[in-house]
C-alpha cells in the first residue's frame, strides 16, 4: 500500500493541523515506514472467541434527578469569546 | 418511468430527566449554557457515564418498532469538527442497540434497519456577524432510527413519519415536537428506472412533515428532469430551503473525509440481560391497537377512529367522555368537532369530559338543542361552570311542552295566512318560513322535531276551520 | 529539619498524628525545597503555595478535633495533566496555558487533605519519554542536570528524587510513571487499569492511561495506593474489584514465589542495566523466590500496537482542543482558520495526532487502529500464558539509564525505548519500577509486573527487595 503526500495533507486537514512542508515530508516518510512495518507483522491467529472474560458489566443505573453542573458565568469565563451567555465563534457559512 | 426509492433517518429526542452521559437537566428553553457540566461541555478530564433511563427509553422504542434487540451493543466516537460538537466527536453506537424492525401501516410496510442511541450536539445560532453556540442540548439522548429504502412516495414517507411520531408519543418515549427539534428527519432518495438506479442523495433539514413531503417531491421532479436530459444525478448532501422551496447543495459526499470511527474507550459495551429486555417490551397500548379498539368496542367509523388516535389528547378525551356515560358515536362527533375547535381557539380546555357527557345526555333527552349545546360548550370553554346551570342562565332550556308549543304553532299559522296558502299550493319553502316564525315566537327554545309536528298539525287544523 | 525528606510516609504520618509536626511545618519545608531547586530542575509548572498552606492549615485544624486518615496533612505534587480546582492545568501545552479546571479529579478529591505543592511538569499532553516536549521547558534529572528525567511523568519523578515532595502522582500510558521513576531512582507504581479512577486525568490514550504514585519506596506507594484506589461510579472503566489492605500485603515475603525473567527483555538492554537487574533477581532467589527464564518474543508488535492505539486515541481525545470553548484561541476569519490557528501543539504532539488521524481514517490499511487492537490482544494473551509459568515478571524498566538532554533520536526508533514498559499498558497489568543499582552514577530501575489486580504480588516482591537493599534511599549528590 503506497502512501502519497496528498494523503498526508488530507490527514492534516482532517486533524485541523497546520504543518510545514518539512513536517509533511517527514510525516510522509514516517507513515510509509509505519505502514510497511505494520504490514510486515504476521499476526498469530485469534481464537474464535477472543472476548475477554472480564467482569460482568452491571446494567447502567438510571440517573435520578438532575444535578447542577456549571453556572453560565463559569462557562462564559472559560470561553475565549462569548456574547449574551453564548459561546461566540466566527460565522459559520454552511451548516452541517 | 422512474420509481422513487426513499429511506429515512429519524432522530428522536428521548424523554429523560437527565442527559445521556451526565446528570444535567434536559429541560427545553433554559438560558444558554445554563444546563451544562464538564462532561457535556467536553472539558479536559471529563468522562461519560451511561444513563440507564435513556437505555430503557430506547429499548421501549425498539420494542414498539418490533426490532430485534442486541444483547450486546457498543459505543463509538464519530469524529467531526464543528463548534456545537464540544468534544470533536459524537458518541454514537456502531453495533446498534436494535436491528430489523417493522412497522405495518396496512397499505404498506416499513422495515427498520437499525435503531441506536447517540448524543445530541449543541445548538448554533447564525447571525450576520458570528455564530453563537449554546450547549444546553449537548448530550441530550437521541435515538436514530434508520429505515430500509422501502418507501416509494413522499406521501408514504410522511405517513410513516407521522405514525412514528404517534408511536413515540403513545409509548412516552418522546414528545416529538418538530418545532423544538425533538423529532428530526433526514431522507435518502434515489430513482430507479429501467436503466438502473441513480446515486443516492441525502436531504437534511426536513424540520416539518410538510417540508419532508415537499422536499422529496421536489427531488423526484429534479432528478427525473436530469435523467430525461440524459444527465447524471450527483451523490450529494442537500438541504431543504423552505423559503426558496427547493433543495440546495450542502457538500459533496466525496469531500466529507470520513468520520474516523473509534470504539469508545471510555464506555464498556452495553450488555442487557433478559429481564431488562422483557421490561422494555411491556408497552402501553400503541396507536394501531387503539384504533382497532375504537372501531371494535365503540363502533366508530374507520375515518373517525383514525383521526382520533392521531391526536392523543383528543383520543383520551373521547374515552373519558365515554367512561362518564356518553354514547360513543355522538361523543366522537362532539370531540372531533366542537372540542377540537375550542381547543384550537383557546389552547386549553377548562371543562371536563364529564361535562361533555352530561351535555350530550341533555341533547339526547331533548332538554337542549344541538345549537344550544354548542353555545353552552363555548361558555364552558371560556369560563367553565356547570352545564345545566349555563343552559338555564342562558335560557337555552328547550321547550318540549306540547301545550305550550301547540299554542305557538297556532299563532304562527294564524299570523301568516299567505304562507299557509303557499304551502298548500306545494311550496315547501313556505313550511320552513312558518317553522322559522314559530321558533322565533318560542324565542328559539322549541324542540324542533316537536315544533315541526305541531305546525303541520296547526296547518291541518286551520284548513278544517 | 533537613532529615524530614528521608522519612517514610508512615513516619511522617506518625509525627503528624502525635502532633510533633504540623502539616503547615511539613508543607512549608517542602515548598521551600521546591522553590530552591525549581531553577535547576524545573520540576514544576506551577507551585501552588497558597493552596498548599490553606490545605495544611485545614488539616492541622481538623486534627485538633478528630482522627484523620493516614496520609492526611502530607503534601503531594500532582502531574499537570490531572485537574485540580484553583490551580492551572496546562498539560505542558500552550493550548491550555491559562486553563483552570472548574472541577477536581477523583484522585484530587481523595487527597483533599493533602496540601497540593504544585502541578508538576510533563511532556506535552504526556506524549514523550524525556520531558523535552514540555512547552514550559524540560525537566532536568536531579542525578545529573545535563540528563533527562524520563517521561512523561518527568516532573513527578524529579521532585520526589530531589526531595521536593514526599510523593507525587503521575500517569502511565506506555511507561510514563515507571521509566522516569527508573531514571530518577524512585519507586513508580502503575496500578491495574481500572484500579484508580481516570476522572479528571486529561486523557491521552483512554484505554491505556492509568494514574499511579511515585514515591521513595514500595511501602510509601502502598499507602498512596490505599488512598487513591477504588471504584468510581463516575468512571465507567473503573473496576468494581475490591481494594485489598495494601499495607498488609507488605508483610509477606517472597518465599515460594516464581519470578519470570523474559530473556529478550534483558538482551535488548545496556549490559550494566541488564546486569543490575539480573543481580537483583539472584538476591531475590536467595530470599526464597524461584527464578525462571521465560520468552517475550514480541518487539515490533509491541511498538506498533502502542503506536496505533495510543496515537489513534490521542487524535480523538485531543480533538476537543479546538479554541472554541476554552483554552487558547488563534486568529481566524473562518472556522477552519480558527481551528488550525488554535491547535498550536508542539512538534511531537502534532506528529502523534497525524499518525492517529491516519490510523483512524483507513480501515483497510495495515496501519489502522483495529490492527493495533489485534496486536495488543495477542500480546496480552502471551502475557497471560507467561503468568501460568510464573507469578511475577521481573525485567529492566528501561534499556538504558537516563540519556543526555541534547541527544536527538529518530521518532520511530525512540519508541523502541519504551518496549519494556508498553506491554503492561496493552494488557492493563499492574507494574512497578524500583531502584536496583547505579550505572555510571545513574539509577537503574527494575520492573515487576503481575496479573491484573495482583498489586499485592508487586508489593510483596518490591518490599522484600527494599528491605534487603538501600538503593531506594540514596540521594543525588546535588540535592542532598
Amino acid at each position: 500500500m503506497e502512501i502519497t503526500q496528498e494523503q498526508v495533507k488530507k490527514t492534516a486537514a482532517m486533524a485541523k493541523l497546520r504543518l510545514s512542508d518539512e513536517e509533511i515530508e517527514s510525516l510522509h516518510r514516517l507513515l510509509r515506514e509505519l505502514v510497511a512495518r505494520s504490514a510486515g507483522i504476521s499476526l498469530p491467529e485469534e481464537e474464535a472467541s477472543t472476548a475477554e472474560p472480564g467482569e460482568a458489566a452491571a446494567a447502567p443505573a438510571p440517573f435520578s434527578r438532575p444535578q447542577p453542573g456549571l453556572r453560565q458565568e463559569e462557562v462564559v469565563a472559560l470561553a475565549p469569546a462569548a456574547e449574551r451567555g453564548f459561546i461566540r465563534v466566527p460565522r459559520v457559512m454552511d451548516h452541517e | 418511468m422512474y420509481e422513487a426509492v426513499i429511506g429515512l433517518e429519524v432522530h428522536v429526542e428521548l424523554l429523560t430527566r437527565t442527559k445521556l452521559f451526565c446528570r444535567c437537566s434536559t429541560r427545553f428553553g433554559a438560558p444558554p449554557n445554563s444546563q451544562v457540566c464538564p462532561v457535556c461541555l467536553g472539558l479536559p478530564g471529563a468522562l461519560p457515564v451511561l444513563n440507564g433511563e435513556a437505555v430503557d427509553q430506547a429499548l421501549k422504542a425498539a420494542a414498539a418498532l418490533n426490532c430485534r434487540i442486541n444483547r450486546i451493543s457498543t459505543f463509538a466516537r464519530k469524529h467531526y469538527f464543528y463548534p456545537d460538537q464540544p468534544k470533536g466527536y459524537q458518541i454514537t453506537q456502531t453495533r446498534p442497540l436494535a436491528e430489523g424492525g417493522r412497522v405495518d401501516l396496512g397499505a404498506f410496510q416499513v422495515n427498520i434497519a437499525r435503531l441506536h442511541l447517540e448524543e445530541d450536539a449543541g445548538k448554533s445560532i447564525h447571525t450576520p456577524e458570528c455564530t453563537l453556540v449554546d450547549y444546553n442540548r449537548s448530550g441530550i439522548p437521541l435515538i436514530e432510527i434508520v429505515t430500509e429504502p422501502c418507501l416509494r412516495t413522499p406521501a408514504q414517507a410522511r405517513e410513516f413519519l407521522e405514525h412514528l411520531r404517534l408511536i413515540m408519543e403513545y409509548a412516552g418515549i418522546s414528545d416529538c415536537k418538530m418545532e423544538e427539534g425533538s423529532l428530526r428527519c433526514d431522507a435518502n432518495i434515489s430513482l430507479r428506472g429501467p436503466g438502473g438506479s441513480t446515486a443516492v442523495v441525502e436531504i437534511k433539514n426536513l424540520n416539518s412533515f410538510r417540508a419532508m413531503e415537499r422536499a422529496l417531491a421536489y427531488e423526484i421532479r429534479r432528478q427525473s428532469r436530469l435523467l430525461a436530459q440524459g444527465k447524471a444525478v450527483a451523490a450529494q448532501t442537500l438541504r431543504w430551503d423552505e423559503a426558496a422551496n427547493r433543495t440546495v447543495v450542502m457538500r459533496s459526499k466525496e469531500e466529507a473525509g470520513g468520520y474516523r470511527y473509534l470504539p469508545e474507550p471510555d464506555l464498556p459495551p452495553l450488555i442487557l440481560d433478559e429481564a431488562a429486555i422483557a421490561r422494555a417490551c411491556r408497552l402501553p397500548e400503541l396507536p394501531l391497537a387503539r384504533k382497532a379498539r375504537f372501531i371494535g368496542a365503540y363502533g366508530l367509523s374507520e375515518a373517525d377512529a383514525l383521526i382520533l388516535i392521531g391526536d392523543r389528547m383528543l383520543a383520551d378525551w373521547f374515552e373519558a367522555a365515554v367512561a362518564a356515560g356518553a354514547r360513543p358515536r355522538p361523543a366522537a362527533n362532539w370531540v372531533l368537532g366542537e372540542v377540537a375547535r375550542l381547543r384550537k381557539e383557546t389552547r386549553h380546555l377548562p371543562f371536563t369530559p364529564a361535562d361533555l357527557a352530561r351535555l350530550i345526555d341533555m341533547t339526547e333527552r331533548g332538554a337542549v338543542s344541538v345549537a344550544g349545546a354548542k353555545k353552552v360548550l363555548a361558555v364552558l370553554a371560556e369560563r367553565g361552570g356547570d352545564p345545566e346551570q349555563i343552559v338555564h342562565s342562558l335560557g337555552l332550556a328547550q321547550v318540549s311542552d306540547r301545550e305550550q308549543l301547540a299554542e305557538v304553532a297556532r299563532q304562527a299559522v294564524a299570523e301568516n295566512p299567505d304562507a299557509v296558502r303557499d304551502y298548500r299550493s306545494g311550496k315547501d319553502r313556505a313550511l320552513r318560513f312558518l317553522l322559522g316564525k314559530a321558533m322565533k315566537l318560542s324565542r328559539g327554545r322549541a324542540n324542533p322535531q316537536l315544533l315541526r309536528e305541531l305546525v303541520l298539525q296547526a296547518i291541518a287544523d286551520a284548513e278544517r276551520l | 529539619m533537613n532529615e524530614l525528606k528521608s522519612l517514610s510516609l508512615a513516619e511522617l504520618s506518625e509525627l503528624l498524628a502525635a502532633r510533633k509536626l504540623s502539616s503547615v511545618e511539613l508543607t512549608s519545608y517542602y515548598l521551600e525545597r521546591s522553590r530552591k531547586y525549581q531553577k535547576d530542575i524545573n520540576g514544576y509548572i506551577t507551585i501552588t503555595e497558597d493552596l498548599a498552606l490553606a490545605t495544611a492549615r485545614r488539616a492541622d485544624e481538623l486534627r485538633t478535633r478528630e482522627e484523620l486518615p493516614l496520609l492526611a496533612g502530607i503534601p503531594v505534587a500532582v502531574k499537570d495533566n490531572i485537574v485540580a480546582r484553583g490551580a492551572p492545568t496546562t498539560c505542558a501545552s500552550r493550548v491550555l496555558e491559562n486553563y483552570v479546571s472548574p472541577f477536581d479529579a477523583a484522585v484530587v478529591e481523595k487527597l483533599s487533605l493533602n496540601p497540593l505543592l504544585g502541578k508538576v511538569n510533563l511532556d506535552e499532553f504526556a506524549m514523550g519519554a524525556d520531558n523535552k516536549t514540555s512547552a514550559f521547558g524540560p525537566v532536568r534529572n536531579p542525578w545529573d542536570l545535563q540528563r533527562v528525567p524520563g517521561g512523561s511523568s518527568g516532573g513527578s519523578a524529579a521532585v520526589v528524587a530531589a526531595g521536593c515532595a514526599p510523593f507525587s502522582l503521575g500517569s502511565d500510558t506506555g511507561g510514563s510513571i515507571r521509566q522516569p521513576a527508573a531514571f530518577c531512582g524512585v519507586t513508580g507504581f502503575k496500578p491495574t487499569y481500572g484500579r484508580v479512577s481516570r476522572r479528571g486525568l486529561v486523557a491521552f490514550a483512554s484505554s491505556l492511561d492509568q494514574i499511579g504514585p511515585l514515591a521513595r519506596s514500595i511501602a510509601d506507594c502502598a499507602l498512596v495506593l490505599q488512598a487513591i484506589c477504588g471504584h468510581d461510579p463516575a468512571d465507567a472503566t473503573s473496576a468494581r474489584q475490591e481494594v485489598p489492605d495494601f499495607r498488609a500485603c507488605l508483610q509477606a515475603d517472597v518465599r515460594g514465589l516464581r519470578l519470570g525473567l523474559p530473556r529478550e527483555n534483558f538482551a535488548c538492554c545496556d549490559e550494566e542495566v541488564a546486569g543490575a537487574v539480573e543481580e537483583a533477581a539472584r538476591q531475590l532467589e536467595l530470599a526464597g523466590a524461584t527464578v525462571h527464564w521465560v520468552s517475550m518474543p514480541y518487539r515490533d508488535e509491541v511498538v506498533t500496537a502502542y503506536l496505533l492505539i495510543a496515537t489513534a486515541e490521542a487524535a480523538s481525545n485531543l480533538a476537543r482542543f479546538d479554541g472554541v470553548k476554552y483554552g487558547y484561541r488563534g486568529q481566524g476569519q473562518t472556522l477552519d482558520e480558527l481551528y488550525t490557528s488554535s491547535r498550536i501543539f508542539g512538534a511531537t504532539v502534532r506528529r502523534r495526532l497525524m499518525l492517529g488521524t491516519f490510523a483512524l481514517s483507513g480501515e483497510d490499511c495495515p496501519a489502522c487502529y483495529e490492527q493495533g487492537l489485534r496486536l495488543g490482544r495477542a500480546i496480552a494473551r502471551h502475557l497471560d500464558s507467561l503468568f501460568r509459568q510464573c507469578d511475577v515478571l521481573l525485567l529492566p524498566t528501561a534499556p538504558t539509564v537516563a540519556f543526555t538532554l541534547d541527544g536527538e533520536q529518530d521518532p520511530l526508533a525512540s519508541y523502541y525505548n519504551d518496549i519494556l514498559t508498553i506491554p503492561a499498558n496493552l494488557a492493563g497489568l499492574p507494574a512497578v519500577s524500583v531502584p536496583c543499582g547505579l550505572s555510571s552514577g545513574l539509577p537503574v530501575g527494575m520492573q515487576l509486573m503481575a496479573p491484573r489486580f495482583r498489586e499485592d504480588l508487586l508489593l510483596r516482591v518490591g518490599h522484600t527487595w527494599q528491605c534487603l537493599t538501600d538503593w531506594h534511599q540514596r540521594w543525588p549528590r546535588e540535592v542532598n
